[in-house]
């Protein structure tokens, strides 16, 4: 009984922080990301990168609600910070050495 | 529960909605009700500033002959930087700040309309306790500000997944059954208050969020280790270009050009460029008597307009040469819409009442989603965690009624403070700040104490030192509402109005709160079990 | 001046008017309103014309003061109108008495 409920509480613990940190780092990978890419359309850098942060706290929110739909399930969590460690790892990488204006 | 048998959405949503309202709901509860009287903040620095109570003029003040007192105020000292904020409507006083070489500070209060100077206002008020407290809850360094991004993107969260849990009576959007048992009309009222104004609230949350959007996803960069990392900080900050200008001090003494001539020259530029008078509301003057020296203005606040300004016009100033003229791009002007939708700096009094209305159906819908988890609970889980309960409820009393009961002696004590207080160091206005904190701390002791009474008696508390501000303001400073709107000083007597409506409010509510004692509120443990999901009829 | 108040008060007319057809089209209004347990006669209708009432409080709104405003003042107005409605069904129901009487009476177009 108290074992299952030790487990329970991990899973619960191991899903807040997940899904609350991984989407974090989801959010903040994804719109320099998404910035970039706005940029590579053909937008000046400084309007895509707002235009990204201005849409990057609704993905958060997303993120948020979809991570938590599914009582008692390690993947969502999993699923996230993975991504989010992704994001933030490619976005480091594809950062220009030099930002013009 | 839901129409599918084996759906756990929304289970799981009704799990998000009730944790991220019991853990953030204080902190939730106290943005948003600080962030409603910041509506008002102007007028409530009125109200607390009696010396201050004056009807706004549009009369230009010379700032460069306020620079010309400040020097022969302060022979010694020499103006490094000064700032100079236009008088408006709702702020009728126009203010100069300057510091010193010593690294001195000094604000410079001026009545437009006779020019003269006056003294410190003896209050922090709404701009300087209730605003801050809003926007960073008086914590120092950064630590206020990401609660507050929590407490927005929660309020988010909530909104979303209360529409998802209470999909069912949201459809019955005009029902309050006053009369019904706590459980009921406190479920009725977070639906009602919840529903109806969901899109200003999630709204208001969102632009908030907005504001410093940038920031908030360039700061994380600064902890990873790395060039790249560094790349990417630059990258992430290249969206947060507002305009500011500023350069380096060369270290040798230049000459200062006068500083009106330029304000007036930038608002022609404005002025010809949107076809309407553009007025220059602040201004800034960095090095100032440096080699170096600079300055830029800007419109923050045009009055007819959502849109909060970032248009800038920077001088040289040892030449008076034009450096900056900065025009905000079409991706700027969304992010000012949305931060003007905020900030309500416009001149709009209508929709400024509707924010009033609508941030404090926010509280209501906080309040009584509190209400409604004790309400329904209590019988069930009270007799297997009677701690967990009381926790719950001494919380959310002290972060309701007690927050509310806080801010009203917070008024009660501007009106009791003598001009010159002080004490152990501390000046008036934090005095009046730590007396805020005082009564809000003892708040929480009598709700442990007081158990079951305690939301009444705290309803009760309020409606006392409301009214007794209000009876306070009529005896230290003669103005009672209709004298005051006699004067055409409709900032103190809306003000007392307001306090009287609220304090009829809360005795009311008291009443009703006395009627319905949660602890009568005793039922089957099936009952409380339907609940929030099954609380539909 | 005048013409901001007048469109002012049309929308929050139109609006006030949307929440009470809106209300009374709901079986349980209707009968707190009437004392009359059947369904409000032409409910639809009723809801129609209130959702359509309240989306034509826009219209004052954005002649008020443009796009940029009205975006802001709707959805308010909207609101403060939906809570009148709430709170006077919740406490002096037979104020609505006189509506639910026209609406029996001639029924809704």
């Amino acid at each position: 009984m108290s074992a299952l409920w030790v487990k329970d509480a991990g899973i619960m613990t191991y899903r807040v922080f997940g899904v609350v940190i991984g989407g974090y780092a989801l959010w903040t990978g994804i719109v320099p990301l998404f910035g970039l890419a706005l940029h590579g359309f053909g937008l000046p850098l400084a309007e895509g990168m707002l235009i990204s942060s201005m849409l990057g706290v609704l993905v958060y929110i997303g993120v948020l609600i979809w991570g938590f739909a599914a009582p008692l399930k390690m993947r969502p969590a999993s699923v996230i910070l993975f991504l989010g460690a992704i994001a933030m790892l490619a976005a480091a990488q594809l950062a220009p050495a030099e930002i013009g204006a | 529960m839901s129409d599918q048998p084996n759906s756990t959405f929304r289970p799981s949503m009704n799990w998000v909605h009730t944790w991220a309202g019991l853990l953030l709901g204080t902190l939730i509860f106290t943005v948003f009700w600080m962030g409603t009287l910041s509506v008002f903040d102007h007028e409530i620095d009125r109200w607390m500033q009696p010396s201050t109570r004056i009807v706004a003029s549009a009369a230009p003040v010379d700032f460069d002959a306020m620079l010309e007192s400040v020097r022969a105020e302060f022979p010694e000292r020499e103006i490094t930087e000064a700032g100079f904020a236009v008088q408006s409507e709702r702020a009728p006083l126009a203010r100069g700040y300057f510091a010193f070489a010593g690294g001195e500070r000094e604000t410079w209060i001026v009545n437009p309309e006779t020019g003269e100077r006056l003294a410190e206002p003896g209050s922090l008020a709404g701009t300087g306790f209730i605003y801050p407290m809003h926007i960073c809850l008086l914590l120092p360094g950064i630590w206020g500000w990401w609660l507050v991004l929590i407490a927005a993107i929660a309020m988010m969260l909530l909104v979303v997944t209360g529409v998802i849990v209470h999909r069912k009576i949201i459809m019955d959007f005009f029902t309050f059954r006053q009369k019904k048992k706590l459980r009921r009309s406190s479920l009725d009222l977070h639906n009602l208050a919840g529903t109806l104004f969901l899109p200003f609230h999630f709204m208001i949350a969102f632009s908030g969020v907005m504001i410093f959007a940038g920031w908030y996803t360039s700061l994380v960069w600064l902890t990873l280790p790395g060039e790249a990392a560094d790349r990417a900080t630059i990258l992430a900050n290249a969206g947060d270009d507002y305009g500011y200008y500023s350069r380096e001090a060369a270290g040798e003494p230049g000459a200062t050009v006068p500083v009106m001539p330029l304000i007036a020259r930038a608002e022609a530029i404005w002025s010809e460029r949107y076809g309407e008078p553009v007025r220059a509301d602040y201004i800034n003057a960095g090095n100032y008597g440096d080699a170096n020296g600079y300055i830029w203005m800007r419109r923050s606040y045009p009055e007819r307009q959502v849109n909060q300004g970032v248009d800038t016009i920077a001088f040289d100033l040892t030449n008076g040469e034009m450096i900056v003229d900065f025009v905000p791009t079409p991706a700027r002007q969304v992010q000012r819409w949305l931060a003007g939708l905020h900030f309500i700096q416009f001149d709009h009094w209508p929709l400024r009442w509707f924010y009033f209305v609508g941030g404090l159906a926010g509280c209501l819908t906080i309040a009584s989603g509190f209400v409604f988890w004790t309400a329904s609970r209590r019988s069930k889980i009270e007799a297997a965690q009677p701690f967990k309960v009381r926790l719950i409820d001494v919380v959310s009393v002290g972060s309701v009624t007690g927050l509310i009961a806080a801010t009203c002696a917070f008024f009660v004590i501007n009106r009791l403070l003598p001009v010159d207080a002080s004490w152990n160091g501390f000046e008036r206005g934090v005095l009046e700040g730590l007396f805020f904190f005082l009564v809000w701390i003892l708040s929480f002791l009598h709700a442990g104490i007081r158990a079951k009474s305690a939301w009444a008696e705290q309803t009760f508390a309020i409606a006392a030192l409301a009214l007794g501000a209000v009876l306070l303001n009529w005896i230290t400073t003669g103005d009672h509402p209709i004298a005051a709107a006699g004067r055409g000083l409709w900032s103190v007597a809306g003000m007392d109005l307001v306090l009287l409506a609220g304090a009829a409010i809360a005795a009311w509510a008291a009443l009703e709160l006395r009627r319905s004692k949660p602890s009568a509120e005793r039922r089957s443990i099936d009952e409380a079990e339907t609940m929030p999901g099954g609380a539909a009829e | 001046m005048i013409a901001d108040l007048a469109f002012l008060l049309l929308a929050c007319a139109l609006a006030l008017l949307g929440g009470v057809l809106l209300a009374l089209s709901q079986s349980r209004n209707w009968r707190v309103v009437t004392g009359d347990r059947n369904a409000p006669p032409k409910a639809r209708s009723m809801r129609r014309l209130g959702w359509l009432l309240a989306l034509g409080a826009l219209a004052p709104c954005v002649m008020r003061d443009g796009w940029s405003f009205a975006a802001l003042l709707w959805p308010l107005v909207l609101g403060v109108a939906a809570l009148l409605v709430a709170m006077t069904l919740s406490f002096c129901p037979h104020w609505m008495k006189p509506v639910a009487g026209a609406l029996s009476g001639k029924g809704v177009r």
